[in-house]
């Protein structure tokens, strides 16, 4: 999936925290990232977390043998390499967390527009506001937004909803959807080129990474290993449970544009326990919709679906 | 006897009890009020206005003023929040199959505690009558806002709120999921299951009873189910028989 997403290179068997010219400023100066964190928060957020990540890391990739010296690895393959290998769960953990701290913090733009306040408990009643700017200004973009989900607007409230209803740790992310399923593709095409028809909202939670194959079929493995294994009876019918979870992860192709972190350690600094909303959107004002328009995979315009 | 209202009928009445010996004794107020009998009527009338009177009342009282038939019938209480909560619920028919509670000891404990200033509440939880109040706080905090434009606000708010409602039961679910949590099957569920055992038993017995009347009923012609026997070889078309007439 990570494909055409080459930020971070492995260099001598090691990963650094990328440069980020903004954020280095921030850190000279002692500045606010204007409209969305405080000093402290970003520095707490960007360079420790991510220091303290990266060289982690490193230490495990030192002690682990998947690796060849000799060759390059990106962040993204080694996250797929060390997915389904339950000894490499802390190396997979490290690697994914830098990945997706460093797809968020890359995608935000400062912006003094919006306010950065604590909210007290009255914030928990309150109606979200309808007002709303930074509306990105790519058309082809905003007519693929339109054709998703309908409108600007409605977009927009499912970005903030999906993110806000997250309890624990846990990332909203855009995402470009393949109109095929990967296993079609292998089967019936031999060139295997994903195509892209579909924006969609995907959330992860615990710093997990998006990669619809491995979600497709997890949980029915899952449930296959706790439960004994019996013979298919042909009466009877599936359950409704089942058919979601085959319905909802088709192993499509999905490629990352926009993603927020709603993990606590983004807002209660700055925004305390009630301001999540307001994190979220503040959050939406801050987007750089430049970036994501750089991540954004060519648009297909076909009628078939799966 | 007709209900009596006059107080000078009092001596009437007594003496003609006492005649026809209803009462046995005289009262003891008889003699003194055959005496002193009641000069005045004491209960009081309502005043009747007439349209050529000079009583001075007159004038408050619009002319041709009528006393409605249906005085006596207690008047409808027209709301405008009643209205409001028709038209919520005409619209949206399905808020109606929510469950609500309906314990109440007063009927406003709960509604007092609310402030409107938000739509969202503690004591209460979101539907329809949550619009209504909202509309309502609108209204009167704005005076340049017509209830329509009112209740347009209040319900897209509530549309706002709902949307959240249902994102975050939907979220919620599928993060306890990927954290490992196993749903147990609700009450409808096991009912389903509990079901379908009794359901696959009774197929398979259909299906051994259907082989065996099929099998009885091939007997005589010795064919096996499925085959094409005489019958069917031999069967015309509907049509066949005005082709032969042609002919």
């Amino acid at each position: 999936m990570f494909k055409n997403t080459k930020i971070l290179s492995r260099r001598l068997s090691t990963f650094s925290l990328p440069v980020n010219k903004s954020l280095e400023g921030i850190k000279a100066t002692g500045e606010n990232f204007q409209g969305l964190f405080s000093n402290k928060t970003i520095n707490q957020l960007w360079f420790e977390r991510g220091e303290n990540l990266s060289s982690n890391l490193n230490n495990l990739l030192s002690q682990t043998s998947i690796l060849k010296n000799d060759k390059e690895y990106s962040l993204q393959t080694i996250i797929s390499l060390s997915m389904n290998t339950p000894e490499l769960y802390q190396l997979h953990k490290y690697a994914s967390n830098l990945f997706n701290l460093n797809f968020f913090i890359e995608s935000l733009k400062q912006n003094d527009a919006n306010k950065i306040e604590k909210k007290n408990v009255d914030a928990l009643l309150e109606t979200p506001k309808n007002s709303f700017g930074n509306i990105p200004t790519d058309h082809d973009f905003l007519d693929w937004i339109n054709y998703s989900f309908g409108s600007i607007e409605e977009f927009r409230n499912l970005l903030i909803n999906s993110g806000r209803a997250i309890n624990g740790d846990g990332i909203v992310w855009v995402v470009a959807e393949s109109s095929m399923s990967e296993n079609y593709l292998d089967k019936n095409l031999p060139q295997k080129v994903p195509r892209f028809t579909n924006l969609a909202i995907v959330n992860t939670y615990n710093g997990g990474v998006l990669n619809d194959a491995e979600r497709s079929g997890q949980i029915s493995r899952m449930k296959k290993l706790l439960k004994e294994e019996t013979e298919e009876d042909e009466l009877e019918l599936g359950s409704v449970e089942e058919a979601e979870y085959n319905v909802a992860y088709h192993n499509k192709s999905l490629i990352p544009i926009l993603s927020i972190d709603v993990s606590p350690r983004n807002y209660l600094l700055d925004y305390g326990v009630f301001g999540k909303q307001k994190y979220l959107e503040n959050v939406w004002e801050c987007i750089d919709w430049d970036v994501v328009l750089r991540r954004l995979p060519e648009r297909t315009t076909q009628l078939i679906t799966m | 006897m007709k209900i009596q209202t006059q107080a000078v009928n009092i001596l009437e009445t007594a003496s003609n009890a006492l005649k026809s010996g209803l009462l046995k004794e005289k009262p003891v107020w008889y003699d003194i009020i055959l005496k002193y009998p009641p000069k005045h009527n004491l209960i009081k009338k309502p005043h009747q206005p007439k349209t050529n009177s000079s009583d001075p009342r007159n004038d408050e009282i619009v002319k041709n003023f009528k006393i409605p038939k249906d005085i006596h019938k207690i008047p409808k209480l027209k709301f405008i929040e009643d209205t409001i909560r028709d038209t919520f619920y005409k619209h949206h028919p399905w808020e109606l199959a929510r469950p609500k509670n309906l314990i109440e000891i007063n009927g406003d404990e709960i509604l007092k505690k609310c402030n409107w200033k938000n739509m969202l509440q503690l004591y209460k939880p979101l539907d329809g009558e949550s619009v209504v109040q909202r509309t309502m706080y609108l209204i009167k905090n704005n005076k340049n806002l017509s209830i329509f434009d009112a209740y347009d606000l209040s319900r897209m708010e509530f549309y706002k709120l709902r949307m959240f409602e249902e994102m975050q039961s939907h979220i919620s679910k599928e993060e306890s999921i990927m954290n490992g949590a196993i749903i147990e099957l609700n009450y409808l569920k096991q009912q389903m299951e509990k079901e379908n055992e009794y359901l696959k038993q009774w197929i398979i017995q259909g299906m051994k009873q259907t082989k065996i009347l099929e099998a009885s009923s091939n007997k005589s012609s010795q064919v096996p189910v499925g085959s094409i026997i005489e019958n069917d070889i031999n069967q015309t078309s509907l049509f066949e028989d005005l082709v032969n007439l042609d002919k």
